[in-house]
């Protein structure tokens, strides 16, 4: 309905302003473009999967499918943390696959505009920001937007590099 | 079926050979076995405690001892793929989702017999999984 909204405002609304889902890991904030979040799950029901990367937690049970589990804070490298009642697992799709990704929680959604976003930041050769499109002050936060289909290519999970981009 | 029966190894019927594997002797014919757990890296409460069961399993004709922690019991599944979301497991001809709703892998016999050929007992260390989620 919003978007039926904005598109006979003045203003063009849509074009410019991109939603994205936020959540944490530890102090950080990060956010994932909307139109890939499928849907916010509770942790549970994790099956372990031999030979595969930590990061990997396994698979779970999304109504019939089996789809897999990536612990982002493994993905990144910061230090484990227990899993509590705010750990979830938000779902996304990218191309034709679904992933499941554990966060510490999930905040809020966050409409950003394309003059807030700025360019990932060169932090040298040695670290790899291929999977970050962008950051953005909210506020008072630094929210780092993540590019999950380039995130997760290099992931073992399968040609996920292959796919799309969401649409505009 | 690929399963002929099971068995709860008595400790001599197990033996090393040659630092290279192990086999089990079933009524005087020596059998290759695989330890699961280390073929899939995780921990193995009976492998401490040498309580562990042996399925013997025939692959082309050839029979082969799988070593486990416990039998759970028996059911028909329906097969789900693995690679539809993730990728092809080695070991695994798929998962199914069990009862309670959990996702649990099924072995490809197949594969488990070429994984074990080509598998470096000694490099591998178990305990890098958790036994359970």
């Amino acid at each position: 309905m919003q978007a039926i909204d904005s598109a006979s405002s003045p203003i063009s609304y849509a074009a410019d302003i991109r939603q994205y889902l936020s959540f944490a890991l530890g102090e950080e904030q990060y956010g994932i473009e909307i139109l890939r979040v499928q849907e916010i799950k509770g942790y549970s029901g994790i099956t372990p999967i031999p030979n595969t990367p930590a990061h990997i937690r396994g698979v779970m049970n999304l109504r019939g499918t089996v789809i897999p589990v990536v612990d982002l804070r493994a993905r990144f490298s910061l230090p484990s943390r227990d899993y509590d009642k705010f750990t979830v697992i938000v779902v996304v799709t990218v191309g034709t696959r679904i992933i499941g990704l554990v966060v510490d929680a999930v905040s809020d959604v966050l409409d950003i505009g394309r003059n807030e976003l700025r360019p990932a930041p060169d932090l040298g050769r040695r670290e790899d920001t291929n999977f970050i499109s962008g950051m953005a002050h909210v506020g008072e936060r630094l929210v780092v937007l993540l590019d999950i289909a380039t995130l997760l290519a290099d992931d073992s999970l399968g040609e996920t590099a292959t796919v799309a981009p969401v649409a505009e | 079926m690929s399963i002929v029966e099971s068995i709860a190894p008595r400790r001599e019927q197990l033996r090393q050979v040659a630092g290279r594997g192990e086999v089990i002797v079933l009524r005087g014919e020596p059998l290759p076995a695989v330890r699961l757990n280390r073929l899939f890296r995780v921990a193995s409460a009976a492998e401490e405690n040498a309580a562990l069961l042996a399925v013997i399993v025939d692959h082309r004709g050839k029979r082969l001892a799988l070593l486990v922690d416990e039998l759970l019991g028996q059911q028909q599944v329906v097969i789900k793929s693995l690679e539809t979301n993730f990728r092809k497991v080695e070991g695994a001809a798929g998962a199914t989702i069990l009862g309670d709703g959990q996702p649990a892998l099924i072995l490809d016999v197949a594969a488990v017999a070429e994984m074990a050929k080509n598998c470096d007992w000694a490099s591998s260390i178990p305990a890098l999984l958790p036994i359970s989620a």
